[in-house]
């Protein structure tokens, strides 16, 4: 959903301790004001499950209950142990430990009785049935009392996962809607809204699915589970059916055509950023996909002994401080196995992807400067503090223990300058109309939108949307940048605008670039030898204006929609102009102060510059 | 400001009303109340004439008169109070460049007059329009002429998410438009296209940083699609002040025809779920909900406040009172009236901002003294007392799930549908012309026109069951795949291993002279595309590879076999893949799962039936359902087929209702002008500007509902559609939902 979802999920690697739920709670409350309260849920995954399967089942009181036990008698299953529903809660959970021999047989009578249940209209349902996932998931509380309620304080799990927001906005008390939902022994949480729900539906009811409550977590769910369970597909080969493979992307599994035939109807569409956990009894796995217009966010986070997914790098760093954190590549998955630890990361060449910038310690403020530890305040607070600093005349601030607020420096004017010290949420400097603002670390999503003037300064990576609507002013990011940079950037009159990435950018850079300049420099390929393509797919799409720069080749195909598809029908675009050359006086003219004030800013080698202004680039100007 | 040399003729005084030549919502009785109410400024009459109302579900509902009061009074508040509206109207937002300056002056001075509120639209700010205070400042995704003190200028700031006239898209204006001035404020070179792209702003955190940065109230704007009450829901959650809901049929200065006739649900459909589940959910109070979309009198005004809304907007109404004529010229830039003409610097005609001014001024006044004597008669004191008073509304000619779904009582229309058999009408029959070049100048492309659509079932009658079936257009919750932006994929991959550009295959019929027959062919092979042949077995010899046929020539694509009274026990046949065609009927229904057994695929044809005929719509939807229920749908093709299928919009739908490929050949061969008269060189080019424009369309309303692999995401995908009125018998064996539905 939009902005009103969370997800965050952690795997322990082989040699590692269990992973307590404190850890996890502790990166879940690091984006309450990203959470609403409407609904969370939490899920283990165990490679050492209970012998028996453990059937979890909730109702809105005993008669609902009866009803679902005696549907269970008649499943296949024997019954061997039952939990009593603990108190607290608005309503009844239950759970059995059965005794199967044919799972299959077993599982297909409870969607049989869920979907029963649903159509004689009782309010209840059985949430899962498997041995190595756990659910627990509740409506209207806040992950500390969803915690107590489940006493899941001192519990721990191989795999752990958190989702707080509800998936779709149906008002309930019982937790039919809220994410994760399990299926058999994956477990899925989603952030987004899938188009191809519809067909994803019609696709698993054909091979016998039923009492679909609806969600497109759940519809996940049952299409990883339907997947592999029962096509018998590889868990890569899965995520690669879901993630549709498509033309441009050299990833993609070379699908016969047959089989996308066949398949159709199997395939998300739409916005999605997932995070599933799932156990074949001799393996944990976390599965991370996002969709190819990487519509939501999604940062993966490494550290010695763990694999984090998390909606916002935030989380990731409320658990783990030094974890060096990345973004899939847009349309891709990562898939991390406990006992042989990321099998596939989802983006190439992540080597000299990585900018090894930072930490950067304590803060360092002059005299006059205004500290403001922002440990303990949510985004508005400190949008709030900062305003009345800059009223109150402070033109100099600093901003200590900065963690996923949002809106730093929204309309802060000239002759101020904000420093800000770890990492900052969505929206920096938006609207900014003539501030300096410098962070020590990554930034979020939609960097200076519609900045008139200023600097802002990135001494990390930036994420989606950068300098979207830059129409005055300096962007300057050290390291990497996510989709849509410099997108719809414009010039008038003296002002011009310029972007500076110091590494690679992803997709779209420069769609509907009206005017300024954007710079891609690839600095750490370059120090590491690495000589891949520095920018994404769709360079430069529908592109009325300005100049893009970017340091070596850029394919052919890789710029614009689409040049020319394979069936020789060209899509017309007011065709952008690519040349591949040294610069000339006229381009030095135009960048080489900018190029050289970055180098300056971020200490960077005399020599480096030299190197990087004799380089050939891909300069894409408007024919 | 241009600067202007010679001084440019002043219109102060409207111009005759061309005749309408198609059925139009804003006929000549609606065009000339407003102009009354414009001239005078003084109550005209409040309840509409029977003459001068459409199909569409509004002007089927009717409000109770009851017990007389006296001095209603027609003040509204938005936002929890802190906005004071004399007359519950908001002046749409519409854009500086889009209009052509004086009228965005003169809406915002005659909001400031009136004590009312105009939306500025996203093209940046004009001097003049700033100097009034009761505007609304909107940002959009190209951020057009947004910064700080823009933001401040105004009373609220609107997000705009989506309109109703193509939900799904962004804005567009026309690059004919974007002259000097406009190059200037939207600061995009002069002659390019201003795209304002598919929103990829998070809301809730864009809602939350306008409310910290400006302090003013937030709405959202959206339009209506098949999840607007949950939207609603979602977009209050997130401390939005109000939303702004557009439904079908609003205007819109420059939209693909193909987009504006068939994405979105009609306004007063969603206004009471909207205004229902918000109740629930306890977030109605200080909540505001601004309905708009055909809005064409004060009478629109009070029913779809009782229906919920708390106020309405007004754009078509406004540009009317102005002296727009209604002859859809916006997108071109020269609007005979100076309304919506492109902005030079010497003008030949400028609209007289004083009289512009006045007659706004009177349409507010005048439509405000309609509205009160409505709720005198109604017998409400105040406006609140008439929000969401359903109560005292009730249906004429609407179906029992209509009546339902608005709350109302009223006597359900009979159970059936009456299509009108004219299916070829002039309007589509130029919309075809259109897309080959045989008539305009952009052949090969989508096409594109301006204003309110005029679409069956609401103003057009309806000719198809597609016609009762909305598409969804994806916003907010989903975002929308924007097909200028992104990869949308409308290749279809077959079970024999053939790939196909798009699920659309021409059909090439017995009765064409061969020469056209091998153009069709030919034609088609060049965009990869199947086509149908009948008969011709020398065409088909020489070149078979992506060819349908009922020959046996070896190495076609697809083999055609006619069914044939007890196929279904099985028969003796080599030719593979075969493809068994089948009528439109009950019976053919019935035998689908048993011949797909030696099959593999079916071609159900809405010209063939073997008893009880029905619309092609509803013999697909329920093979699709049997043969899914069998579990045999999956590896087997599924090809519509109808002389009758008009376009990209019925192949769409029918594809949603579980067809693979959609075939057909009258819209072809009136498109490329083949009942005229025609060589075969232009045959050629036509037809290829045609399959141009139809991939085009085709892209369009994937992209719009948020699709980027069109067959994976849309076979089946009945989610993606709504009906809207449709006879629930109808409705229920398409297996879609309803319209306007929570």
């Amino acid at each position: 959903m939009t902005g009103t979802c969370s997800i965050l999920g952690i795997l322990r690697l082989k040699g590692e301790a269990k992973i307590p739920f404190s850890t996890l709670l502790k990166g879940v409350e690091a984006v309450r004001p990203r959470g609403s309260k409407l609904g969370v849920g939490f899920a283990s995954v165990d490679l050492e499950g209970p012998e028996l399967l453990r059937v979890k089942a909730f109702a809105d009181g005993p008669e609902t209950l009866e009803r679902i036990k005696s549907g269970l008698a008649s499943s296949g299953g024997e019954l061997v142990r039952e939990e009593p529903s603990p108190a607290g809660r608005p309503f009844l959970l239950w759970t059995g430990y059965f005794r199967c021999g044919d799972y299959d047989g077993f599982f297909r009578s409870i969607l049989d009785l869920n979907s029963k249940l649903s159509e004689g209209g009782f309010r209840g349902r059985i949430l899962q049935s498997s041995r190595h996932v756990d659910l627990y998931k509740e409506v209207g509380a806040s992950p500390r009392e969803v915690a107590d309620h489940f006493g899941l304080d001192g519990r721990e799990a191989d795999l752990w996962l958190a989702q707080t927001g509800l998936p779709t906005s149906f008002p309930s008390s019982l937790p039919t809607w809220p994410c994760p939902f399990s299926s058999s022994e994956w477990v899925v949480a989603h952030d987004g809204e899938v188009s191809s729900f519809g067909a994803n539906v019609e696709y698993l009811k054909e091979k016998g699915w039923k009492g679909f409550v609806g969600a497109d977590s759940e519809v996940i769910a049952f299409l990883l589970d339907e997947l592999t369970r029962v096509e018998g597909l590889g868990v890569e080969d899965a995520a690669k059916l879901l993630n549709r493979p498509y033309g441009r992307k050299p990833w993609s599994k070379n699908w016969s055509t047959e089989e996308l035939f066949r398949f159709r109807g199997a395939s998300l569409d739409g916005s999605y950023s997932i995070v599933a956990g799932y156990s074949d009894g001799e393996d944990v796995y976390m599965l991370v996909l996002v969709d190819r217009a990487r519509f939501r966010p999604m940062v993966i986070g490494i550290d010695d002994g763990h694999v984090y997914a998390a909606s916002e790098e935030c989380e990731i760093r409320a658990i783990s401080p030094n974890a060096r954190v990345y973004t899939l590549e847009p349309g891709r998955y990562m898939l991390a196995s406990m006992n042989r630890g990321i099998v596939e990361y989802g983006r190439s060449g992540l080597s000299c992807w990585f900018t090894e910038l930072g930490p950067f310690g304590e803060p360092q403020a002059t005299g006059q400067a205004k500290v403001i530890d922002a440990s303990a305040m949510d985004s508005l607070t400190l949008y709030q503090e900062v305003s009345s600093a800059i009223r109150g005349g402070h033109k100099e601030l600093v901003l200590k223990h900065v963690n996923g607020q949002r809106y730093i420096g929204i309309g802060a004017p000239e002759g101020v300058r904000l420093s800000v010290y770890g990492t900052p949420g969505n929206c920096l400097g938006n609207l900014n109309s003539g501030a300096e603002i410098h962070v020590y670390g990554n930034a979020g999503d939609l960097v200076g939108d519609a900045m008139h003037a200023g600097r802002i300064v990135i001494h990390g990576d930036a994420r989606d949307v950068v300098g979207q609507a830059l129409q005055g002013g300096e962007i300057f990011v050290r390291g990497n940048v996510g989709n849509r940079g410099a997108i719809q950037m414009r010039e008038y009159g003296t002002k011009r605008p310029y972007l500076i990435v110091g590494n690679v950018a992803d997709d779209y850079f420069g769609e509907y670039m009206a005017g300024g300049i954007a710079i891609v420099l690839g600095l750490d390929c370059l120090l590491k030898g690495c000589d891949r393509q520095l920018v994404g797919d769709y360079l430069a799409t529908g592109m009325v204006g300005g100049r893009i720069y970017v340091r070596g080749k850029v394919r052919p195909q890789s710029v614009g929609l689409r040049p020319l598809d394979e069936f020789g029908v060209a899509h017309e675009w007011k065709s952008a102009k690519v040349e591949y050359r040294r610069l000339n006086d006229e381009d030095l003219k135009l960048i080489g102060d900018k190029v050289l004030s970055f180098f300056k800013e971020f200490k960077l080698d005399p020599e480096l510059y030299d190197r990087v202004m004799d380089s050939y680039f891909t300069v894409v100007t408007v024919k | 400001m241009p600067k202007i040399n010679i001084d440019p003729v002043l219109l102060n005084k409207y111009f005759n009303i061309p005749r309408q030549v198609n059925k139009e919502f804003w006929n000549e009785i609606k065009v000339n109340h407003i102009r009354n109410l414009s001239l005078t400024g003084k109550a005209v009459r409040p309840w509409s004439l029977p003459e001068e109302r459409s199909n569409r579900i509004l002007d089927r509902i009717f409000m109770k008169k009851g017990k007389r009061v006296e001095e209603s009074d027609t003040r509204c508040l938005l936002a929890n109070g802190r906005i004071e509206l004399s007359s519950p109207i908001y002046f749409a937002d519409m854009s500086f460049g889009s209009l052509s300056g004086i009228p965005n002056i003169a809406i915002a001075r005659a909001a400031d007059i009136t004590g009312i509120l105009a939306g500025t639209g996203e093209g940046g700010l004009h001097e003049e329009v700033r100097k009034s205070k009761r505007i609304a400042i909107q940002w959009a995704s190209a951020r057009f002429g947004v910064d700080l003190s823009v933001l401040d200028a105004g009373m609220a700031v609107v997000i705009k998410v989506g309109q109703g006239a193509k939900i799904g898209l962004g804005g567009h204006l026309p690059g004919v438009k974007v002259t000097e001035p406009i190059s200037k404020t939207r600061r995009i070179p002069i002659g390019t296209d201003a795209l304002s792209p598919a929103l990829h702003d998070e809301l809730e955190q864009r809602i939350e940083a306008m409310k910290a940065l400006t302090g003013k109230p937030v709405f959202v704007k959206i339009g209506a699609n098949n999840t607007t009450p949950l939207i609603a829901l979602e977009v209050a959650r997130m401390g939005a002040d109000g939303i702004f809901i557009d439904g079908y049929g609003a205007g819109t200065g420059a939209a693909p025809v193909v987009v504006r006739d068939n994405v979105g649900i009609p306004v007063e459909l969603v206004i009471p779920s909207v205004d229902m589940l918000l109740r629930e959910e306890g977030l109605r109070d200080g909540f505001s909900v601004v309905a708009s979309g055909m809005v064409s009198n004060a009478e629109d005004t009070a029913k779809l406040m009782a229906l919920g809304a708390d106020a309405v907007a007004l754009g078509t109404a406004l540009l009317i009172s102005l002296g727009c004529i209604v002859d859809r010229n916006c997108h071109t830039g020269s609007c005979v009236t100076a309304i919506a003409s492109k902005i030079e610097p010497n003008p030949k005609k400028l609209l007289d901002l004083e009289w512009a001014t006045e007659r706004l001024v009177n349409l507010v006044r005048g439509w405000t003294e309609e509205l009160k004597l409505i709720m005198e008669e109604v017998g409400v004191k105040r406006l609140d007392e008439l929000v969401g008073r359903r109560d005292l509304l009730y249906g004429v000619g609407l179906n029992e799930e209509t009546l339902s779904i608005l709350g109302i009582g009223g006597v359900p229309a009979e159970d059936k549908v009456e299509l009108d058999p004219d299916v070829w009408d002039r309007r589509r029959v130029r919309y075809l012309k259109e897309m080959s070049g045989l008539v305009g100048k952009r052949g090969g492309k989508e096409v594109i026109s301006s204003m309110g659509s005029p679409s069956p079932p609401f103003v057009e009658r309806p000719k198809r069951i597609s016609d009762w079936i909305r598409c969804d257009g994806a916003q907010a919750t989903r975002p929308n795949i924007d097909p200028y932006r992104e990869e949308i994929e409308t290749e279809f991959c077959l079970p024999n291993g053939l790939k196909v550009l798009m699920p659309i295959v021409p059909k090439v019929g017995r009765e064409l002279p061969s020469w056209l027959k091998g153009v069709f062919v030919r034609v088609a092979r060049s965009f990869g595309l199947l086509s149908v042949v009948e008969g011709d077995e020398e065409l088909v010899r020489s070149d078979p590879s992506m060819l349908v046929s009922e020959s046996r020539v070896p190495g076609l694509a697809f083999y055609v076999t006619e069914y044939k009274a007890g196929m279904e026990e099985g028969f003796e046949e080599e030719a593979k893949p075969l493809l068994i065609r089948l009528g439109s009927d009950e019976r053919s229904i019935g035998l689908a799962p048993r011949l797909l057994k030696h099959s593999d695929g079916l071609i159900i044809d809405e010209d063939v039936s073997y008893g009880n005929p029905l619309p092609l719509e509803i013999a697909v939807s329920e093979v699709d359902r049997s043969l899914r229920r069998e579990g045999i749908r999956s590896a087997k093709l599924l090809i519509a087929q109808s002389g009758t299928v008009r376009g990209v919009d019925d192949a769409y739908k029918l594809i949603g209702l579980g067809a693979d490929l959609v075939s057909f050949d009258k819209a072809f061969l009136i498109s490329i002008g083949y009942y005229d008269s025609l060589d075969e060189g232009k045959a050629e080019e036509r037809l290829k500007n045609t399959l141009l424009s139809m991939w085009e369309e085709m892209r369009l309303l994937a992209a719009a509902a948020g699709v980027t692999n069109l067959q994976s995401t849309l076979v089946g995908n009945r989610e993606l559609f709504r009906t809207v009125d449709l006879a629930p018998s109808m409705r229920k064996r398409l297996y879609l939902k309803p319209g306007g539905s929570p």
